[in-house]
């Protein structure tokens, strides 16, 4: 999220919203926007995690604990240290892009702690989104 | 591919506690959608 932060005009420019979807509560999203100074990028929270499901989005201890996470986790507390967990710990991420006609133009699935897709390719896909 | 019933009908709630449909937040325009793996 905090690497969105500096892109977030530029979606706005080109028409997309970016909304930020956590398993916390709301007062630990709040308290996380302020952390990452991120208050400009909405943030909803899912405690019942049924958006992640209906996304399709992993859930796994495994998953979460894999040694290939281990490196992404390293560098990700080096660029920005981690506090304590606010969320269900073994929920993975991902992402989506949803036109207002409910159309999916483009979906990632992390597949590990720590994948995610790179903020080049949530833009590249945000312009074909508008554009198609 | 199309967006299910069951992910526009899924319940979140605003930093301020408010509920909402997720749907409600591609009604006017597109969303970029990001589920982050924990607050942390």
């Amino acid at each position: 999220m905090a690497e969105l932060r500096p892109h977030v005009d530029e979606l706005r420019t080109l028409g997309v919203e970016p909304w930020v979807i956590g398993s916390g509560t709301p007062a630990e999203a709040r308290d996380f926007q302020q952390h990452i100074h991120a208050e400009s990028i909405p943030v909803v929270v899912d405690q019942a995690l049924a958006s992640y499901r209906a996304a399709g989005m992993k859930r796994s201890v495994f998953r979460t604990l894999h040694p290939k996470s281990w490196a992404r986790g390293i560098k990700a507390m080096i660029a920005h240290p981690q506090r304590r967990t606010a969320g269900d710990p073994w929920q993975l991420g991902g992402a989506m892009i949803v036109r207002p006609d409910g159309d999916v133009r483009w979906r990632y699935v992390s597949d590990a702690a720590g994948d995610h897709p790179a903020i080049a390719t949530l833009l590249d896909e945000a312009r074909k989104a508008v554009a198609a | 591919m199309r967006a299910s019933e069951e992910l526009a009908g899924a319940t979140v709630v605003d930093t301020d506690g408010t509920e909402r449909a997720l749907g409600d937040l591609w009604r006017e325009r597109p969303a970029l959608l990001l589920w982050v793996r924990h607050f942390g």
